[in-house]
């Protein structure tokens, strides 16, 4: 394979050829941001919008999408890359129960520990307008994993992960617009026939929104009893 | 059958349409000559000719585009010169029966006028003015022929710049739609040839051609009445395309809102498949190809080409990351040509006539026509043609008739959701890619919506914006949350909870979504925002800081109140028509509006009579007079 050489942030980086830049700077172990990345996937989804990069001569592109190119130039931290992620972690936030100190999954979200990364309080943004909507109610049609909409970044990791597991997505996104959410039931009888119940769509979840139940909770003992 | 022959049987019938002595009813009877009354008048014909024994063809066409002209009924006569009704109503298909068909006197004051050319230049109205400055390209045959006759088409040169592509080398064709210069007419324009030209050299097969008729912009028709007054030029642009790529399947993607284009689609497929022009062996040339009509079901994003394609493939219409691009990867991880209806549907133009007749029309930058939906507060709404370069003015005024009422125009919407708003500043811009683009609008698919004195620019931004927050597929954070906290924001400043800081932070956001969204539709979501924040930034600052409404449009901005003096005591229209009771009568008399319990739905200004003209609305809510509101008495009626 075809050795590639660019420059991230004034380091010299060697990656292989159709590498993506988001690899390639990870690799170096030069963070950029990211929630809905899967090394794995064939093709990226680009939901999250927070690895932008600057590229020389192409502004600003997400880092996840754009394969490496000879003697490319990035900057990771740009004023205008740092300006559009920033407000998209906020928009994030801002309509994200910031509740974390009673969530079960406090310390180990991964939208959380970002907030120091991109150097944002992790409180309800002040120059940003709230919910629209009320809160949504709790998905409890799975025995073992439930869905908290409010909780969702949308960032698809799930969907991937279950569409690996079982040849296609047992759970997918539903509605439109800032009413998307995951299914987990949209056909009741293909994921009864089908859900192998692996709990991995809550494995890769990166934040509060799908949480074990039941037995699949109990080696984690993140559920609470009762 | 060769196709000389298919050609002359074409022919041959369309000519003894008109030249074998018996009379020719043409009725629009597209979908917006339908909601117009269409199928109601051409019942009235029937049954007005069988009444009175008169012979006479009757042929259902497309639309012309004249919106407010519709129904639209053209009659030929022998001996007579080919007339066009407009606003046809059954009631007076009895004297156009009567009166001309059997006695031969044209009904001239029902007329629009007389319909010139037709049969090898485009037809026209001379009595229309606005017909000086269309060109007619795309629309030439648009309520002229039988969409559900492949005939007539063929009978008007159709399908013989098929026969011409298909005895050229590909490389030919690709070169000679690129010297046409002829740029994608779904918004983005890019050049039609160089997108034929890269997907033409990717080496993976098979290759699959898609015709993008997923229309959704609010205000724009234009690739609707293309589909239903014309739809083999759509079906011959995608089979030359096809020849060039060696595709053997196609898809137009289409709305399951639009069941007569898909009705007139399919017809059209049958008949191009019987006449050996699509199918297995194009005109026994040993090429086969197929087009499927798919039907979407709506959703505004699957206009976007990656998430039009996931929707055919069956998968939820979210639009995906590039690089890869369709020409390289797109349905089914194959190259993909993806055009817009009107790109297909020039393209036959293009080859039967050459490039240099297209290159020919329009500016440096963008050439051939530019087909516009104009509708709002226009006297002519409808379909619009004019060589690339008119300028807006010109689409407005002379073609448009100007503003309704004689009221003053304030801003032009091209582009839909995605574009943006242009003051009378702009007004003399030329309607090209380049030039909307760099006054901050765009082209758009094409449409055209004006706004007068009477039309709040805050609330109209707002408006687009809702349209793109409940049509946003979800899929990135910068569209789907961005949009919402741009619509919160505009929410608050149209009901009067503006704050200062807003409109920097309206456009610090809308920035962001424009430099960060991932697909196109998020990427220009803000346009509309931005524009009138630019063009019109005197009315958020009058929503903001003096919580008025110049336009008096928004709700909570706004009071209607009586002028007592203007208020005619006898009259009780308004207390009538009034939902809960808010307007009362004082003792003198005069009505009063109990602003504590009016809801602001405008009746009361409606019904009350334009000789007296008393209820008006008032902005900011402050400065409503203040009356005396008596204790609520419904007025007795002793002076009955």
């Amino acid at each position: 394979m075809q050795q590639i050489e660019l420059t991230i942030d004034d380091k010299k980086v060697n990656t292989k050829a159709g590498t993506k830049i988001l690899e390639a700077a990870l690799d170096a172990e030069i963070y950029i941001p990211n929630l809905c990345y899967i090394p794995e996937a064939e093709l990226p989804y680009g939901g999250c919008r927070l690895c932008y990069v600057h590229v020389e001569g192409r502004g600003l592109v997400t880092a996840c999408t754009l394969p490496v190119e000879s003697g490319m130039v990035v900057h990771t931290q740009t004023p205008e890359v740092v300006r559009v992620r920033r407000t998209a972690y906020k928009l994030l936030i801002a309509y994200h129960n910031l509740d974390c100190r009673a969530c079960w999954k406090n310390k180990k979200c991964d939208l959380q520990k970002l907030a120091a990364k991109i150097k944002v309080k992790l409180k309800r943004p002040e120059d940003f307008r709230g919910l629209p909507t009320e809160f949504l109610p709790l998905d409890t049609t799975n025995p073992y994993i439930t869905y908290d909409p409010i909780q969702c970044i949308i960032c698809g990791k799930c969907v991937w992960v279950c569409s690996k597991i079982c040849g296609e997505p047992l759970l997918d996104f539903a509605y439109r617009g800032n009413k998307t959410r995951l299914t987990l039931s949209a056909d009741a009888a293909l994921v009864e026939e089908k859900c192998p119940s692996c709990g991995q769509c809550a494995a890769v979840c990166p934040t509060a929104a799908l949480r074990p139940q039941g037995l699949l909770a109990l080696d984690d003992n993140s559920a609470k009893a009762g | 059958m060769t196709f000389e022959q298919i050609r002359e049987k074409a022919i041959a019938e369309w000519q003894s349409l008109e030249q074998d002595g018996i009379p020719v009813i043409r009725i629009g009877a597209a979908t917006s000559d339908r909601a117009a009354g269409a199928l109601e008048v051409l019942g009235e014909f029937e049954k007005e000719l069988a009444r009175l024994n008169v012979e006479a063809k009757i042929v259902q066409t497309g639309s012309v585009g004249y919106g407010n002209y519709e129904p639209l009924v053209i009659i030929s006569k022998p001996d007579y010169p080919r007339i066009c009704y407009n606003n046809v109503t059954p009631d007076v298909v009895a004297r156009l029966v009567e009166g001309y068909l059997q006695e031969d006197d044209p009904c001239m004051e029902l007329a629009l006028g007389t319909l010139e050319g037709g049969d090898d230049t485009p037809p026209h109205i001379p009595e229309l003015p606005r017909t000086e400055y269309e060109l007619r390209l795309l629309l030439r045959n648009c309520g002229f022929i039988d969409p559900e006759n492949i005939n007539h088409y063929i009978a008007l040169g159709g399908y013989s710049a098929l026969t011409k592509a298909l005895e050229m080398p590909p490389a030919e064709i690709v070169d000679e739609i690129s010297k046409s210069g002829l740029r994608g007419r779904g918004g983005a324009g890019f050049p039609t040839g160089r997108k034929l030209e890269a997907c033409l050299k990717s080496a993976n097969t098979p290759k699959y051609v898609i015709c993008n008729a997923d229309e959704g912009d609010p205000g724009a028709f234009m690739d609707r009445v293309v589909l239903e007054s014309d739809p083999h030029a759509v079906l011959e642009g995608m089979i030359i395309c096809a020849y060039v790529l060696k595709s053997s399947q196609g898809y137009i993607y289409t709305r399951m809102e639009y069941p007569l284009a898909v009705e007139r689609l399919k017809t059209a497929i049958e008949q191009a498949k019987q006449f050996g022009l699509l199918g297995e062996s194009i005109l026994g040339t040993g090429f086969n190809f197929n087009i499927e009509v798919f039907q979407g079901a709506g959703a505004f994003i699957c206009g976007e080409s990656s998430a039009l394609m996931y929707s055919i493939e069956g998968k939820r219409g979210f639009p995906r990351v590039r690089p890869p691009q369709s020409i390289e990867s797109g349905f089914r991880q194959k190259p993909t040509q993806l055009n817009n209806v009107k790109t297909f549907a020039y393209i036959p133009l293009i080859i039967e006539r050459g490039s240099e007749f297209f290159s020919n029309i329009g500016t440096d930058g963008s050439k051939g026509t530019a087909v516009f939906a104009l509708a709002g507060k226009v006297e002519n709404v409808g379909l619009v043609e004019v060589p690339m370069g008119t300028t807006l003015r010109t689409v407005v005024d002379n073609i448009g008739g100007g503003v309704t009422g004689g009221k003053t125009f304030k801003g032009v919407q091209t582009g839909g959701p995605s574009g943006g708003c242009l003051p009378e500043s702009f007004l003399d811009t030329p309607i090209d890619f380049d030039s909307l683009l760099e006054a901050g609008a765009m082209m758009g698919s094409g449409g055209m919506i004006i706004m007068d004195e009477d039309n709040c620019m805050v609330d109209a931004a707002r408006f687009f914006l809702d349209f793109t927050v409940q049509e946003s597929c979800g899929k990135c954070v910068l569209c789907r949350l961005g949009t919402t906290q741009m619509l919160s924001i505009l929410e608050d400043i149209v009901s009067g909870r503006g704050k200062s800081e807003d409109l920097e932070q309206l456009f610090g956001l809308g920035e962001d979504i424009i430099a960060g969204s991932l697909c196109g539709l998020g990427k220009s979501a803000p346009n509309p925002v931005l524009t009138t924040m630019r063009y019109f930034k005197a009315e958020y600052e009058a929503h903001i800081h003096e919580k008025r409404c110049p336009a008096l449009v928004c709700r909570e901005l706004i009071a209607y109140y009586i002028i007592p003096e203007k208020c005619y005591r006898g009259c009780e229209h308004c207390i009538v028509v009034c939902p809960t009771e808010a307007i009362v009568e004082h003792p003198k008399r005069y009505k009063v509006v109990d602003q504590e319990k009016c809801v602001k739905c405008g009746n009361c200004l409606e019904v009350c009579p334009p000789e007296y003209d008393a209820v008006v609305k008032i902005s900011p809510i402050s400065e409503v007079p203040h009356s005396e509101i008596p204790s609520g008495k419904a007025p007795d009626d002793k002076d009955e």
